[in-house]
């Protein structure tokens, strides 16, 4: 930025730069400056500041018009202070400029502040869903902006909605999608998703022409529009599903398939959506067949393409990953770019942008999983969270500011025809679908589960964005269908999103159990596919294992070789669930109760280490061995005379010796590219080294307790001092002469040293505190032997 | 191909084969005729070849262990119509209240466990379980990582501290999976 006192001088101060500000310059050098500087230097920005007024002005699109508003503005303000030159704003308020991001994050803030409110308060939140409370706090801001007359920004345009709001949370749902889970039940999903979709969009949309034709709505009801407003209304919406379902714990099965319909049925509705509109703009009168055979294809073409184009996407963003290794940091950047691109090429040739998102996020999951570091991964998996629920709350709220406005029109007949309608459309479908259903599957789905499927049909956002959409110049029941929309939103989410959780209690609903599979599990779930594979090959039967093998048998040998980086065998998940339960039973055994008994096996090693290796010390330093050092703990006699050597002082060495933070390997410049993977174990580090000193504080405590009752020693003991072998021996027969524990170890510390002629030089350690100790024992071994590989 | 094997499956040894599996005679006729179009010789009976021959098998890495199970019981190198569909019948989905023979949740993981058993001692030792491991997994990890892997798991799941597996000990390490309806097939009727 230049700063200049006038024209001219800008003029001469000229430089490549992009934007200037020029003080005090009269209007005709500034319009002067500005041809000079579009024409001459292509400045893109330029400010005249001129203390009463300030302005920016995009030269390169609208030339002229700022032109005009120059002589305008400047015409009031034709108050040239020439003295006012080095006078320069300390403090200037310029608001609209940051005023759509600010307000943006205002939102985010509050929207996430309400959040903490309601689990602070769990009383209501054991009763309501979260939804429902921030519809409630949407409402509430949105009479205060109402009464306040701010409501000049709409928050929620079907633009931000669709563009910036939903696909977060449909990334995070595709992303975690339990695919196996997914694709078991396909079949069963795309049967509600699709027939049960277009079953309640026909039936809603023709019942409701049906009654608009007796005059009991007593307005005019074409029926495009009804079957326009039926197609947004009929469908299942995947935030509203998740809000709910992730609350109440139904069975997986369950899950997958309510929620499976809510995604796939984005294709069905958008389809539907966009066919009605284009043909209530069109005219009834002016539809031919084609037309209608064309939406049919289009479906095709939706639903296809967008998945298809998700594939893709999904496998280029693994491909990409495989050479990240070297940048690290922007491994996750990656995945959350590439999968929005996704996104929006499919809406770019208007495919469902849904579709593709879901199943960007089902492909690369596992092959990106096998590329990204573990650190990646977590932010991954955080940073989706995160944005998927911010977004779902703002969304939430979105939808209870924009209930406050002036437009509604409400006609209560048709409310309540439709609210009934849709609650029993969704009932009678899931009852004969489920009927469908069930001759194919294995697992018959029940009475319970077709309640709670047919309960669980919650309607939300993607519906009021879509109504939103709707042209009031073509459908002039707009406001009426916003009015119907939100009621409906607010009956699903409302009443039964609060009485789904009590009635899935007293239904007694399959819950859904979370547990980490243990290695004798994975693996021989692993075998029972293989088995069920090989069965159905058996039989010439082409069911789901017999397909999921051959796609497993086609990644392994010629997809994962080319997009997995190190690629290592066929089987990962039982590779993945090793490491992982290696790591946990590493955690376990450092974090339990030393009182265990295969932690005091470990104890007694780790002492025996110490032990031994300060007797070959001291006998390298050449003292006196038959002076009778007893280098173990719990032969020592109680020694009150010793005590006083300051327990504070053996706890202050503790701490710093055993607590030393692990040493750092910075790197000596500061690197923004790279995070050195050295950092993240400083942690682990410490809690082994928190876990070491507990654990010889409590020891320390037990010898004491054990010297009080020296004859009567434990067996485990007994077999202890024997396997220190018969180097010990001869000390035990000489008690009396023998220094504590702490002595033998911090030989310095000692005040009196008559038993030793000269200083004792000892390693400043303890000896076992060095790594090849750590590594000799059996117990931290696989701790880092995992940690290095 | 129905015809034939229509023609050659009579009556009674329909009903002794429902009698001894539980499948209906429609699932019984579909499935003979799957048998009679395995047996490439036209000898009522099937070879260890004849299973092999379906390309999907050959490559599932348990392929030999499958078709292995089918030779269990007849002791010799031909498996019969009977055999075959006895084998069968452990993949019937469970009925609640249905003819159950057969396919019970023990049956099934008898099934699974045999998988693992080379030498038939009714025990999963470390070699056998790291020779299944081998078979799955493949020749990509080391020796050593699954080695570790198989005793990391035979630890997990053993009990009685005899670095094996037995039938009791594996049901135990199963108890949380869904057996009967994983190891189930719908049967077309």
């Amino acid at each position: 930025m230049i700063y200049a006192a006038s024209a001219s001088e800008f003029l001469t101060i000229c430089a490549r730069r992009s934007s200037c500000t020029i003080f005090n310059a009269n209007v005709e050098e500034k319009i002067h400056s500005i041809e000079f500087a579009s024409d001459v230097y292509h400045y893109k920005n330029i400010t005249f500041f001129n203390n009463d007024y300030d302005y920016e002005t995009d030269i390169y699109r609208q030339k002229n018009v700022q032109k005009k508003d120059i002589i305008l503005n400047s015409s009031n303000n034709m108050k040239p202070k020439t003295e006012n030159l080095a006078e320069y704003n300390i403090f200037s308020i310029e608001f609209h400029r940051v005023e759509t991001p600010f307000i943006i994050g205002i939102w985010i803030f509050s929207a996430s502040v309400a959040k903490i409110g309601f689990h602070m308060t769990p009383r209501l939140s054991k009763i309501f869903p979260e939804s429902c409370l921030l519809i409630v706090v949407g409402v509430i801001v949105g009479l205060i902006l109402f009464k306040t007359n701010n409501l000049h920004m709409s928050p929620m345009t079907p633009d931000t909605f669709f563009l910036y709001m939903l696909p977060p949370i449909i990334l995070d749902a595709g992303y975690f999608m339990p695919n196996r889970l997914f694709f078991d039940h396909l079949g069963t999903i795309l049967l509600f998703a699709v027939v049960g979709t277009i079953f309640n969009t026909m039936s809603i949309g023709l019942t409701l022409w049906i009654f608009g034709k007796t005059g009991l709505f007593q307005c005019e009801t074409p029926i495009l529009d009804m079957l326009l407003f039926a197609a947004l209304i009929s469908a299942v919406d995947p935030v509203a599903v998740l809000a709910v379902f992730e609350e109440i714990h139904v069975n997986e099965i369950l899950y997958i398939v309510v929620f499976g319909e809510s995604l796939l049925n984005d294709a069905v509705t958008v389809v539907l959506y966009h066919m009605f509109e284009s043909y209530s703009e069109m005219g009834s009168q002016r539809i031919a067949y084609s037309d209608i055979l064309s939406g049919v294809l289009s479906f095709i073409v939706v639903a296809i393409g967008g998945a298809v184009i998700g594939i893709m996407w999904g496998f280029t963003t693994s491909f990409v990953t495989r050479f990240t290794y070297q940048v690290r940091v922007i491994e996750p950047s990656f995945i959350f770019v590439m999968a929005y691109l996704a996104y929006l090429t499919a809406e770019v040739f208007h495919m469902s942008g849904i579709l593709a998102i879901t199943f960007c996020g089902i492909t690369m999951k596992n092959y990106v999983e096998a590329n990204i570091s573990f650190k990646s991964h977590t932010t991954v998996k955080y940073t989706m969270k995160m944005l998927s629920s911010s977004s779902e709350t703002i969304i939430f709220m979105f939808l209870g500011v924009a209930t406050v406005n002036n437009n509604h029109n409400w006609n209560t007949r048709f409310i309540l025809m439709t609210v009934f309608l849709c609650s029993i459309y969704r009932i009678i479908g899931v009852i004969v679908l489920t009927g469908i259903a069930n001759q194919f599957r294995l697992h018959k789905l029940n009475k319970v589960d077709k309640f709670v499927m047919s309960y669980g049909g919650l309607r939300g956002a993607v519906a009021f964005a879509l109504v939103l959409l709707i042209d009031p110049n073509h459908v002039p029941l707009q406001p009426m269908f916003v009015t119907t929309t939100i009621t409906v939103i607010y009956f699903t989410v409302f009443i039964q999103g609060i009485t789904i959780k009590p009635l899935v209690k007293i239904l007694n609903v399959k819950r859904a159990e979370k547990r980490k599979p243990t290695m004798n599990e994975r693996i021989h779930e692993r075998i029972i596919d293989h088995i069920m594979a090989g069965i159905e090959d058996i039989l010439g039967k082409h069911g789901n294992y017999h397909v999921r093998d051959k796609f497993k048998h086609f990644d392994n040998s010629y997809i994962r070789p080319y997009i997995v980086r190190n690629y290592c065998g066929a089987e990962p998940k039982i590779l993945e669930t090793y490491s992982k339960l290696t790591i946990r039973d590493a955690m376990d055994l450092i974090r339990r109760n030393a009182s265990n008994a295969a932690f005091s096996n470990g104890i007694d090693e780790v002492n025996f280490h110490r032990s031994s290796s300060n007797y070959e010390k001291l006998n390298a330093s050449g003292l006196d061995t038959q002076s009778g050092w007893n280098i173990d703990f719990q032969e020592l006699d109680y020694n009150p005379s010793k005590k006083d050597m300051g327990e504070a002082k053996i706890h202050h060495l503790l701490t710093e010796e055993l607590c030393k933070p692990h040493k750092r390997h910075r790197r000596l410049s500061y690197s923004r590219h790279a995070v050195d993977d050295k950092d993240l174990n400083t942690q682990v580090n410490f809690k082994i080294h928190m876990n070491m000193r507990r654990i010889l504080g409590e020891h320390k405590h037990r010898s004491r307790r054990s010297k009080k009752s020296s004859k009567e020693m434990k067996p485990n003991r007994v077999s202890f001092s024997k396997s220190l072998g018969t180097d010990l021996s001869k000390s035990e027969t000489m008690k009396e002469v023998t220094p504590t524990a702490t002595e033998s170890v911090l030989p310095w510390k000692r005040e009196d040293t008559i038993y030793f002629n000269k200083p004792l030089k000892v390693n400043e350690f303890p000896l076992w505190c060095s790594a090849k100790d750590y590594l000799e024992n059996d117990l931290l071994k696989i701790f880092f032997f995992h940690n290095a590989g | 191909m129905g015809n034939r094997s229509s023609l050659l499956l009579r009556e009674e040894e329909i009903a002794q084969i429902e009698e001894a599996t539980g499948f209906t005679p429609n699932q019984i006729e579909r499935l003979y005729s799957r048998f009679t179009s395995l047996d490439r010789g036209d000898c009522g009976t099937l070879s260890r070849e004849d299973f092999l021959r379906i390309p999907e098998l050959a490559i599932n890495p348990l392929g030999d262990r499958i078709v292995n199970a089918f030779f269990e019981e007849s002791n010799s190198d031909r498996v019969n119509f009977l055999q075959f569909m006895q084998v069968l019948a452990r993949f019937r989905p469970i009925k609640k209240n249905g003819m159950n023979i057969l396919n019970s949740r023990e049956e099934k993981l008898r099934f699974a466990f045999k998988m693992y058993d080379l030498d038939n001692d009714d025990l999963i030792s470390k070699e056998e379980l790291l020779a299944i491991l081998q078979m799955m997994v493949g020749a990509n990890i080391s020796e050593e990582q699954l080695s570790s892997i198989a005793e990391r798991t035979l630890s997990e799941a053993d009990e009685d501290g005899d670095n094996m597996i037995n039938f009791e000990e594996f049901c135990k390490a199963l108890e949380r999976t869904d057996v009967e309806q994983k190891m189930s097939i719908r049967f077309l009727s």
